[in-house]
């Protein structure tokens, strides 16, 4: 046990830094049997191995938790009891604490951008391109929480940002690469 | 007044620098804390890095001028250090650190274990719900 931490230990940071979407989390946590969980859990299991260092922040957390209160009331067809919910956000924090994920405080990171983060938040609206749906027929271009998350992005410094939405293909004028989950690990 | 800006300035660089103030560096700070009434403080913050940002170096640009006594705060009462902007250091809440082995694995669906009717959900079910987090362009 104690010879398997210390390898461990003396690991070094990998230099690629990734920015996990909230949506990797939902499927890779909710339901085994959803199309995406294999190509989430190779994206993780990447991460676990090294070959990334995961990044997110506060504002995923809110995310998730949004996400798993419709999911459970889906399912139950009432209101979640918060408690609930509460547990289950317990279990993405033990998920992220044990894969060594970077978790940014977002007030403070965009609290380092003054007049300035919504702004950026624009210019990246306004560069993106807008992708037309592969399954629907509308057009679909990034929104403000994207754009948000990617100034989030931008500021702690990754090199990609991982998603399934394939809206985040329109996204111009940022180094950011996306990585389309659904297309990287096919 | 002008002494106790200065001590207070020299105050203040000891708390945002973090680092222990000798002698010779609270001299230097006193020195630089004239020469921020006399000229400015960018070279000072280029120089230690610090994360501030004078907010009121606007101010001081339009209210200083070389009639005012270079060691005095006169012509610029309004100036006041509760003015200075301090941005935080980004540093993560959760730093990384390596994965612990199985970790993956250990929490495959771990949702899906504590409620276990989440598997009769659709894909299209789980879909919608994701998409109206934000508008969700999925592939099939």
């Amino acid at each position: 046990m104690t010879a398997a931490a210390t390898p461990e230990k003396a690991a070094s940071e990998p230099k690629v830094k990734v920015y996990i979407d909230t949506m990797a989390f939902v499927y890779k946590l909710v339901n085994t049997r959803h199309r995406y969980f294999s190509q989430a859990n190779a994206f993780f299991r990447d991460i676990e191995q090294g070959k990334f260092v995961g990044v997110i922040s506060t504002f995923e957390l809110a995310e998730f938790q949004s996400a798993i209160k419709s999911i459970l009331s889906k399912l139950k067809n009432t209101e979640t009891p918060q408690g609930d919910v509460d547990k289950e956000m317990g279990r993405l924090n033990d998920f992220i604490g044990k894969m060594g994920i970077k978790l940014y405080n977002a007030d403070v990171v965009l609290d380092t951008h003054p007049l300035v983060a919504f702004f950026r938040a624009e210019q990246l609206i306004g560069a993106a391109k807008s992708i037309k749906g592969t399954w629907s027929p509308d057009w679909h271009t990034i929104g403000g929480a994207d754009a948000i998350h990617l100034v989030i992005a931008e500021t702690v410094g990754v090199e990609s940002y991982a998603t399934f939405d394939q809206g985040f293909k329109g996204i111009n004028g940022t180094s950011i690469k996306m990585l389309i989950l659904s297309e990287a690990y096919p | 007044m002008t002494r106790i800006t200065i001590t207070r300035f020299r105050k203040y660089l000891a708390r945002v620098c973090k680092e222990p103030m000798t002698l010779e560096t609270q001299s230097n700070a006193g020195k630089r804390a004239r020469g921020f009434f006399r000229s400015g403080v960018d070279h000072l913050i280029d120089e230690k890095g610090l994360p501030i940002k004078f907010e009121a170096w606007n101010m001081i640009r339009r209210t200083y001028s070389d009639r005012v006594k270079p060691f005095s705060n006169q012509g610029m009462p309004e100036l006041s250090f509760q003015s200075v902007k301090v941005i935080r250091e980004i540093i993560p809440i959760k730093a990384w650190a390596p994965a612990k082995k199985g970790t993956n694995e250990e929490f495959s669906g771990i949702i899906e274990r504590d409620f276990p009717e989440l598997s009769n959900l659709t894909d299209e079910q789980i879909d919608r719900v994701v998409s109206s987090l934000r508008r969700r362009e999925l592939d099939e």
